[in-house]
Order: C-alpha cells, then structure tokens, then sequence
C-alpha cells in the first residue's frame, strides 16, 4: 500500500531546510498545542488524580445524592459537577477514572503493538509454518468477538481491570500482526527487499532495516487510532459490567451506573460519555497530525 | 379499602425520619431504643384485611403492647428533651395522616367512580425485566419472568387469601388431610373449563403431578424443576370424577402448597398427550385469567382475556377474572430500557423498577408509581457455630455475641430507607417481614441504630479493626448496589474493616449453597416463590437452620447452646401441624435469634412499579411474582 | 489458474475449519470454567439430592475429558443438546435469535459501508475542501462516541421526543433504525477514515501519475486504478468489521432491548447455559472465519503479486 521506497530523508532533515525557528514549528502546530493541552490535562489527571480530586471519589454522603452540577437549581460548589446515586462527587470521580483509562492505555498499547508488529513482520516474512501457526491464531482471534471473550472472563474471574488489560491486549495485537504481514507480503515482492536480500543481508536486518522503517507509518497510524478504540472498549466493558472490578471508577461504569435516571439525571452519564468521547477525539486528531507529520509524501502534495 | 399501597408514603416517613434523626443529635443515644418501638398513634380507619398493606403501623402497635416488659435501664433514662421531640413528631404525623387519610378518602371516591369507565376492550402492554424461558409451567421453573406468563394462563387448584395464607376452600379445590394424616385429597371444583375447552376433573389433577412425578404413561422421561416438591407424594388415586386422594408416607404439613400451590398451575391431560411436550411449551392452555394467543421467544407474549373463567371480578381470593381484553408482555431485560419504553409511551407498566427509576416517574401527572411490599427481608446472615474463623484460622470472632450485637447497632437501616430508598421499605428486626399473623416479625427493635454503642461493644470484645468480607449476591435485589456500600461504610465507621464481594447472583447461590462462603453473607430471608399454610416457616427453612440450602450452619459445627435451642424449636415447628403452635414455636425461635443476634437484619424490599396514570391495580396478593396483570384496570380515556 | 485458485481455496477451508476447532474449544472450557449451572437452574429451595439428580442427568459429574469429547462429537452432529434454561434444542433458541441479529448486524454495516465508502473517496478526491474536512469532522467524532454513550442519547434526544421512533425492542419496522444507527456509525467512521487514506495513498502512486499522465480520463483514473487498488486496504477492514459488529450488537442490543444473539449470549453467560453459549459462539465464529476466508480469497484476487506467490 503505502509505498515509501523512496522515502531516504527523515522528518527532521525536512524541516531544517526551513529557516527561523516558527517555520521549525510543525505544520498546524496551533492545532496541535490545544490536542497536547488536552491529552496533558487528561495525563496529569490521571497521574495525579489522588492529589487533584477535591473530595475523595468514593466518599458517600446520602444526603447529597443526586446532586445536579453547580449551574443548576440544586447544584453547589462544593460538588461542581454535582453527584451519584451514592452521593459521591462526579469531578472526584471523573478525575479518577482518568487514571483508570490512563493505565489501560500505556499498558494495552505499547503491548499489543510490539507484540502484533513482531509477529507480522516474522510471518509476512519468513511464511511458511510460523506464518502459517500465526495467522490461525490471529484468524481464531479475529473469529471471536472480543467483548464475548471478555464476558467469558468475567464470568469466570469477575472482572477486574487486570483481566480487561489482557483481554485487550490479547485481541488488540491480532490486527497489527495481520496488516503489519499485509504490508510485509507486498514489500517482500519489491525490488528493493528483493536487492537486499540477494546481497546477502541477514533475516533480521532486513525487517529491521527495510521492513519495519517501511510499515512504521501504517502501524502507527493503527496505535493512534487505537487510543481512541481502548478508551472505548475499556468503557465498553465496564458498561457490561465485565470490565474494571466494583472497586476501580471508570468512565464506562459511571455512564452504566446513570442510566437508569437518563431523563431526570442526564448529566451522570453526559459527563462521564463526554469525557470519553472528547479524550478519544483528541486521539484520533493527533494521529491524524501525527500522520500527516510523518507521511511527507502526503504532506507534500498540500 | 385495599388500596393502601397504591400510594407510596415517602414524605410522611422522610419527614418523621428527619425530626427523629434531629432528636437523635440532640440527645445522643441513649433513648434510641424508645424511637423505633415509639408508640404510634391509630392509623387504622382501614380495614386491617391485608396484613402487608401497613407497613408504618403495625410494628409499633405491637411494640406499644410491650415497652413495659421491654425497657430495659438504659431506655427508663431517656431524656425529657427527647420525649417531646418524639411527641411533636408524632403530632406531626397525626397531622399528616389526618391529610393523607382525606386524600386518600378522596382518590378512592375518584376510582371507585372509575370503575365504571374500566376499558373492558383495552390492551394492556407491560415491559417485563425478565421472560420466561418456556411456557409450560412445570418447566418454566427457576428461569425467571414467571408474571408474563404463569400468573396470567394457569390457575391453581389453591385459593389464597391476600395476606398470603392458603385458604382450605374457595379456589379451583377445595384441600382437607384425613383424620389419620395418611392421605390429602383435593376436591375439584365442578363445571370448569380449560382454554380448549376441556373439562377440569379428578383426572387432569392426577395427570399433572403424575407428568411432573414422571409417572404419567404418555412420557415417563418429563423433567420438571417441581419434581422434588412433589417429591413426597404416595400413590395418587381418584376418588370420584372430582375428587383426587394423594398417599403420604409420613405426615406432611404442606402438603397444600406442594400439591396445589401457585407454582403448581392444572394442566390439560388430553391436550398434552395429543400434542406432546414441546407443542405444549409453545402454545400453553391451562385454565387461569388469561388465555395465550401468541409469543416470539425473549420478545413478546400476547394473552386475552379468557371469558369463560371460573371465578369472577369479585372472587374473594386470587383468582379474579381479568379486566383488559389484552395482555402484552413485551423483554426489556435492561431498566433503563423499561423506563424509557414506559416513557415514551409504548408501554403501560415498567415491571419492577429501582427506587432511583421510580423516582423519576412519581409526582408527575402523567405517570404513578404503585409500591407493592414483599414478603422477603434482606438480612446479613453471620456465621455463629464455626469455632475457629475458617479464614484465618483463629477463634472466630463473631462466636461472641457483642460483636454481632456490635453488627446490628452499627447499621442505620432507616437512613438507608429514608435516603436511598422509597421511604417505604420496612426495617426489619427479625427474618420475617412485619403483619404475619400473629404478628412474628414484629420483635421489639432494641437493636436501632447505636454507632456509639456498637463502637462500645466492639471495644469491649476486643475485636476493633475486625476484617472480614460480606459475599453480596447481585442481581435480583431491588437496588442492591445502591445500599450495600452504605452499609459496608456504616460497619466501617464503628470499626469494622469491611470489604464487599458483590458476587454475581448464580455464581454466589451455588458458592453459598455447597457452603464455600464462610464469611457473613447477605441473603432475603422469605424469598421463596410459596406461601405455604405457614409462611414464615419458609424462612428458615431456606438460612439460619442446621441443613437449609443457604445456612452457615452445618450439622458438623460447634453449635452455639443458644443456637442448638433456636434449633430445636425450628425443628418442632416445621413439624407442627397446627398453625397456631406452630407460629407461636416459630416467634420463640425468631426472639432467640434475634437476641442473640444471629444475623444482621436490614428491611424488607417493596416492589416498584411505575404505570401511566389510567392504569388502577386494586388487588394484591403476597406471591412472589408481585404485580399481577389480571388485576389491572385500564380506564377509557 | 483457476485450479490453482480453487486448490488455494480448499486449503483455506481446512484452516478455517482448524480456526473453528480452536475457537470453540476454548469456549467449551471457558464456559466450563464459569460455574455450575444446576445450582442457578434450580429452584431457590431445591434440595442438594434434587440438584445431584440434575447435575447427573446433564452428565456435569463425568470426567471434563470425557464431556468434552462428547461435546467434540455432538458439535460434528450440530447437535448441541438442550438449552439447560429454555428446556429446548440450543440450535432453536440460537436460530430464533440469529435472524434479528443479522438483521442488525446487516443494517449496521450497511449503515456503515453507505455512510464511510463515499465520503471516504469524496474526501480523498477532494482533498483539503468543505467535503473533506465534514466528513474527517464526522469521522472524528464518530469513532470517538462509545456506542453505547451514542444509543443513550440517541434514545433521550430523539426517541423519547419523536413517537415515530420506539426507544427499543423489535416490534415494528423503524425499531431498527436507531440501533442501526448506532451500531453503524463507529464502523462508518473507521471506514471513512480507511477508504480515505487507502484512496490518498493509491494516489501518490507513479502507476496514478502515469495514467493521468497518458491522459486518462479523471474518473476512468480513479474509478479503474486507483478505487481498486484502494479496495484491498477496505476489504481488509471489512472483515475486521463483521467481528466487530458482532460486539458492537452485543452492547446495542442491550441498549436497545433488541432480541438478538448479543442479549442470548450474556443472558446465557449468566446463566451458564453452556449449550446455548457453545452454539452460538460457534455459529458466530463459523460466520466470521467464513467473511475472512471470502475476504483472503478475494484479497488474493485483487492483488495478484500475492496470487502468483507460492501459498
């Protein structure tokens, strides 16, 4: 697909061709500062909620269930954006299930992603038996579905936010295993593979050197969209009641746990469903920035 | 005048409760015991003829009879200043009452005004939470969703009355035991039919507990869930056309409710035989209210009204002819899913909803929420007769009565009503709910609400900073994770160290059953689908007691003295053939338990409903099934 | 050729059937390992005796070898014995719940492949304009709304507001369309997204150049070199949807009380009724194995490099 055989220069020797330092900026670096504003808030939430949240997030007071947010008739500023069922505060308990999603995040990505490209590139490479085994356990894998998987489990096990990490990592590293070998079929065919490996280069150096330079972009793009899909299929799960256990806040539950009051107490869910869905936005708008940074063949042409 | 429950009693009660809970800030915690047991004033213009239909009142008449015997020292110190808090609420609430009782004067003048314009030829569509997995009754078994179908298309040979005792004469038989309690015979009533027509005799009676005794010719492999309550029938032999004489090997005291009880719907043999099993799990006849018409499996039940009933609208027990020509049933296994289908109108009744749902529809004009009480009570069972503490292995810590004690005081069951609740919910004192007759569930309240106390007793046992886990099964309970956590957080404060398991409810029954739960877990003490002659011997037939399926209690266990005594009186009761001993066996129990605190007892759960505001439901019967369609009136409008 | 095709195609099957063997034995233990079924089955008040009756009736206390050699067996026979809770052949219950989930399933990537496929190309084609920025901005926004968030709203905003649209079940004609909607649109936007870049790519290719260069017409360009060659990349992603689908209907259907295969599996779950969990877990995974075999088959076809390689 992407086809970078001509692809010698790196996004660094790019921009040193430009002069003064706001030209060294990247492209759309407005954009960008507001999405890493946004992702660095959901960051330092998350890893530091414990000192951020103004009240503890799973302190209940009964008599100030059901709070509205502070614009509202029955809102207050000690709660601003108001409480649960069980009188907990929905700031405190959004702040904390940041951190919950954080967790998620840096574990099943980097996971799935070294896991799924490694597999890929040794079976789109060397085929034969390991290709083969591979791509049956991605296809037993993709033949799943994962939620029903994770349901499994969670009947098994109960559910727990570990069984979730693993759940998703397990499923997560199937489709970059299948493109990354997608990608690594097509290369092999070309003549430049083919020129390195008629010189003699080593297995390893050449999905290093010339496989894996060329399937970076693809894969990268995947994990950016991927941020979004963990942050969701995390939510997912708690929504089911199958992922994180009764005593992790996430986003996914606390949407579960309004929705019985959507009419009269919308905000328990809009919050938390806001909030997934802003942090999966800015995902995927950084990928697309991160994307477009990368491929200078697309960038280019604008 | 059976109306009572149609109207939740949530401000009333949040009101007293807050003028009693600032009375408790002023005075610390001595008089406690006197505010629960408070004597309350006569709210009983109404007929007292559904026992569960006052729940306010009936544990403080009893209670009023006794503060003499029970006071104990410590009540006789309660502050002056205390006693005229508690006076001025309970000025306050005759006051209320006397308001309540004019509404509630007025809003039955409008809907017995309304009868009149009852809608004969109106669809009802109920959002059920649950289906049932079949239609034949027998089999429908543990599978839940029995009100969409059992209750509307199979009548029972047993009448009840509306406190939930079975009544020998009035239903679809009449039940007696002969003198020598060898035999039970049942007289079937004459001249009823079945949907298809065929007739109700002595011969379809014995062909039903013979299908599900796998006796019956047609099909000897028939598997039904009711097998082992049918378990203690002899030979079945016909007397006459309608009279049906069932053998006992020994002498056995429910046999009523195990032969003709609700769960035990008559069947037509001739139609069974001629279609086979399957046919007959798909397109049930039986002989109830309703007849079936058509369902789509996990989806949809549609039923009509059966014109050719036996009983009518005035039956003086649960048989009732129906009222809507038409019954839907309509899964929405999701409450969020039931609310908003009765929101946005497309159906009449969200079934069983949570506090937090039926809050949502209550003061509002276009909606009402009708609380009808149950029978069970949720109550935290401890495990006493344990020596060592099968988790750490050393003595057990609630082997000592103060920390159980400690236990009871810890929990403020009434805020927990007032504030996370409807507000209608009973706080129990023992494992029965309140109004059986005599009034077993109505111990005097000495274990109220007593943080300070049970920091004391805890102190005093040594026992400060006691970890354990308390196994929550989740699932089926009205708003169990809305509760629990308060109640672990109240245990907390005194100085517990709790933790919660909330066990998913399958899992969790089967652990508690094969007796891998040894730590506290939570349990509904009455919640079994049968009322029985005597009801609240169910109770204990299901927790506590040496041998029930959800006990702690093993017969290999280092019994407790006090407990081996609780235990024989529970084993006398259940033999008892006469009522009235038998409950008065069943009440000593219940005070040794409860003085000895044996298990933590919390309230019992009402069932809630919300319907659109053309619906009346007059009628109801203490079954575990709840709202029953059949009673449901839907007005022209 | 076309033997080879065809020798190509049989081999496949094999694996694919390999694949199923696999999925389902893993079911098999894992729904073995989820608890016992007779004790949730069974009547609140059911003795231990009664309960011992029943676990031997369903051959529970044989070794976990011997159930499962003859759950090996029953499968070969699509026979998956009784569903414990509906006292009925597990095929029916699952089949009975098949059809509403198809339908489902079809809608949502019908949703999906109508919504994503144009606008991806538009978007591509377009490059930088009004087009391309709406749609990317709908692509956004819906791969970042959980689907389940997505139904909630969708039921408080416009069902519960327009009586034309129930807020769930499957009793009439536009039940569907909310849950479609739903279901569809994280798909949608994944497609979009893929049909854009897939699009973008094949354009920067000198074969593009050339064409346009030899003076091709702009729509025989992209419609006859650079559409198909941009649809390996979607035909990749269509058979990662079909198994996504079957998620996203598991979390839809609750939302939206829709009887499907998604509502049957976790009530079955919940129940431990392993027939109907084992019937329907193989049936999906035999339709997913077989959207990935028809989607290798033709990948195959669609890239001939990977045609006249030695598979």
């Amino acid at each position: 697909m992407s086809a970078q055989s001509v692809r010698t220069d790196t996004p660094g020797a790019l921009i040193s061709r430009r002069r003064g330092w706001m030209s060294r900026l990247p492209r759309g670096w407005p954009l960008l500062t507001l999405y890493l504003a946004i992702i660095g808030v959901f960051v330092v939430a998350g890893i530091f909620a414990d000192w951020i949240a103004p009240h503890d997030p799973t302190d209940q007071t009964l008599v100030n269930r059901l709070q509205g947010p502070v614009w509202q008739e029955d809102g207050a500023y000690e709660h601003i954006l108001g409480t649960d069922g069980l009188g907990r505060d929905t700031f405190s308990r959004l702040i904390k299930g940041s951190q919950t999603s954080l967790l998620v995040i840096a574990t099943v990505i980097p996971g799935s992603l070294v896991l799924g490209t490694a597999v890929g590139l040794l079976a789109g490479w060397r085929r034969g038996a390991f290709d083969s085994f591979a791509m049956r356990l991605v296809e037993v894998q993709l033949a799943f579905p994962a939620l029903l998987f994770a349901l499994l489990i969670a009947a098994m096990l109960g559910p727990s936010l570990r069984n979730v990490i693993v759940i998703l990592i397990v499923f997560l590293w199937a489709p970059y295993a299948r493109l990354v070998r997608a990608e690594a079929l097509s290369l092999r065919e070309r003549e430049f593979v083919v020129a390195a490996r008629t010189l003699g280069a080593s297995d390893l150096r050449v999905m290093t050197r010339h496989l894996l330079p060329n399937v970076v972009n693809s894969v990268v793009i995947l994990a950016t969209l991927n941020v979004s899909t963990v942050i969701i299929a995390e939510a997912s799960l708690s929504f089911l009641g199958a992922g994180a256990g009764p005593e992790t806040i996430s986003w996914g539950k606390m949407v579960s746990e309004g929705r019985d009051l959507l009419k009269i107490r919308f905000w328990l869910t809009g919050f938390p469903g806001i909030t997934i869905m802003i942090v999966a936005l800015v995902g995927n708008l950084l990928g697309d920035w991160l994307r477009d940074f990368l491929d200078p063949q697309l960038r280019n042409v604008q | 005048m059976t109306r009572h429950w149609t109207r939740l009693h949530r401000s009333r009660l949040s009101r007293r409760s807050l003028l009693r809970a600032s009375a408790r800030a002023g005075v610390g915690a001595a008089g406690l015991a006197l505010v629960g047991c408070g004597g309350d004033d006569d709210d009983d213009d109404q007929p007292q003829t559904v026992a569960q239909a006052q729940p306010q009142d009936q544990p403080q008449q009893q209670t009023a009879q006794q503060p003499q015997q029970q006071q104990t020292a410590q009540q006789q110190t309660v502050d002056q200043q205390e006693q005229q808090v508690e006076q001025q609420a309970q000025q306050v609430e005759q006051q209320e009452q006397q308001q309540e009782q004019e509404e509630l004067d007025r809003s039955t003048a409008q809907q017995e005004a309304a009868v009149s314009e009852v809608d004969m030829d109106a669809e009802i569509i109920v959002a059920y939470g649950s289906f049932p997995p079949t239609l034949d009754i027998t089999t429908a078994g543990g599978g839940g969703g029995q009100g969409a179908s059992n209750n509307l298309h199979f009548a029972a040979l047993a009448a009840y009355n509306s406190g939930r005792v079975i009544q020998p004469t009035g239903g679809f038989g009449d039940w007696e035991f002969t003198e020598d309690l060898s035999s039970f015979i049942w007289r079937v009533k004459e001249g009823v039919t079945f949907h298809n027509g065929e007739p109700l005799n002595a011969e379809s009676v014995q062909f039903y507990w013979e299908r599900i005794l796998g006796r019956a010719e047609y099909n000897p492999d028939f598997e039904s869930s009711l097998r082992a309550r049918a378990g203690w029938m002899g030979e079945i032999s016909i007397v006459d056309e309608h009279t049906v004489s069932i053998a006992m090997d020994t002498p056995f005291v429910d046999a009523p409710e195990q032969s003709g009880g609700i769960n035990f719907g008559l069947l037509p043999k001739q139609y069974i035989i001629d279609n086979g099993d399957d046919h007959f799990a798909n397109n049930p006849i039986g002989c109830g209210a309703y007849q079936f018409m058509s369902w789509i499996p996990d989806q949809e039940i549609r039923s009509q009204r059966f014109e050719n009933f036996a009983f009518d609208h005035d039956a003086p027990f649960q048989w009732k002819r129906g009222w809507a020509k038409y019954i839907t049933g309509r899964y929405f296994p999701e409450e969020q899913a039931r609310a908003a289908a009765l929101e946005a109108g497309e159906v009449d009744i969200a079934y069983r909803i949570s506090p937090d749902v039926a809050s949502q529809f209550e003061d509002r004009d276009d909606f009402k929420v009708i609380a009808l009480p149950d029978v069970r009570v949720m109550a935290l069972e401890l495990p006493v007769n344990q020596s060592l503490d099968p988790i750490t292995g050393e003595a057990n810590p609630w082997r000592d009565v103060r920390v159980r004690q400690a236990a009871n005081y810890a929990i403020d069951a009434q805020a927990i009503i007032d504030n996370l609740l409807t507000g209608t919910e009973e706080r129990a004192y023992s494992p029965f709910p309140a109004g059986y007759d005599p009034p077993i569930g109505n111990l005097p309240g000495q274990y109220n609400y007593d943080p300070d106390k049970a920091r004391a007793l805890l102190e005093e046992a040594g026992q400060v900073g006691f970890a354990f886990t308390i196994t929550l099964p989740t699932g089926l309970w009205t708003a169990d994770r809305i509760w629990m956590p308060a109640v672990q957080q109240m245990l907390n404060d005194v100085g517990f160290q709790v933790e919660v398991d909330y066990a998913d409810f399958g899992n969790a029954l089967s652990l508690i059953r094969n007796n891998e739960v040894p730590n506290p877990f939570v349990f509904n003490q009455a919640g079994v689908s049968s009322g029985a002659p005597l009801g609240p011997a169910f109770a204990y037939r299901l927790v506590t007691t040496v041998g029930a399926p959800y006990s702690h209690a093993q017969e290999t266990d280092d019994f407790l003295p006090e407990f081996q005594e609780f235990q024989t009186l529970i084993e006398q009761a259940n033999a008892e053939f006469d009522q009235q001993t038998a409950n008065d066996l069943y009440y000593q129990a219940a005070v040794i338990s409860y003085e000895n605190a044996f298990q933590v007892p919390l309230f019992g759960l009402p069932h809630l409903y919300a319907v659109r505001p053309e619906i009346l439901y007059n009628e109801y019967y203490d079954t575990s099934t709840g709202f029953n369609p059949i009673y449901a009136q839907k007005l022209k409008t | 050729m076309r033997s080879e095709l065809g020798a190509t195609a049989v081999g496949r099957l094999l694996r694919s059937i390999a694949v199923v063997f696999g999925v389902i034995s893993i079911v098999f233990f894992m729904s073995r390992g989820a608890g016992d079924p007779v004790s949730r089955l069974a009547p609140i008040d059911a003795t231990q005796q009664e309960i011992e009756e029943a676990k031997e009736r369903y051959g529970l206390n044989d070794p976990m070898i011997e159930q499962y050699g003859r759950f090996l067996w029953d499968v070969v026979r699509l026979e998956f014995g009784q569903s414990f809770r509906a006292t009925r052949p597990a095929t029916d219950v699952v089949g009975e719940r098949l059809v509403a989930t198809i339908q489902l399933g079809a809608a949502g990537l019908f949703v999906a492949f109508a919504i994503g496929i144009p606008l991806g190309i538009v978007a591509a084609v377009r490059r930088g304009g009004a087009t391309d920025i709406i749609s990317r901005l709908l692509a956004l926004f819906g791969q970042a709304v959980p689907n389940f968030w997505l139904g909630l709203m969708l039921i408080l905003f416009i069902a519960l507001n327009v009586d034309w649209f129930p807020t769930g079940s499957r009793t009439s004609p536009q039940s569907i369309i909310l849950p479609a909607i739903t279901l569809g649109s994280f798909p949608a936007a994944a497609v979009m997204r893929f049909t854009r870049s897939a699009m973008l790519d094949t354009l920067q290719q000198d074969y593009i150049r050339t064409a346009r260069a030899k003076g091709l017409s702009e729509r025989a360009v992209l419609f006859k070199h650079a559409l198909r060659n941009s649809m390996l990349a979607v035909i990749t992603l269509l058979g990662l949807q079909v198994g996504n689908i079957l998620s996203g209907a598991i979390i839809v259907e609750t939302v939206f009380a829709w009887p499907g295969l998604g509502q049957l599996i976790i009530q079955s779950i919940v129940a431990t009724d392993y027939p109907v969990v084992q019937a329907s877990v193989l049936l999906t995974s035999v339709w997913i194995v077989f959207v990935n075999l028809v989607v290798d088959v033709s990948y195959t076809y669609i890239d001939p490099r990977i045609r006249t390689g030695a598979i």
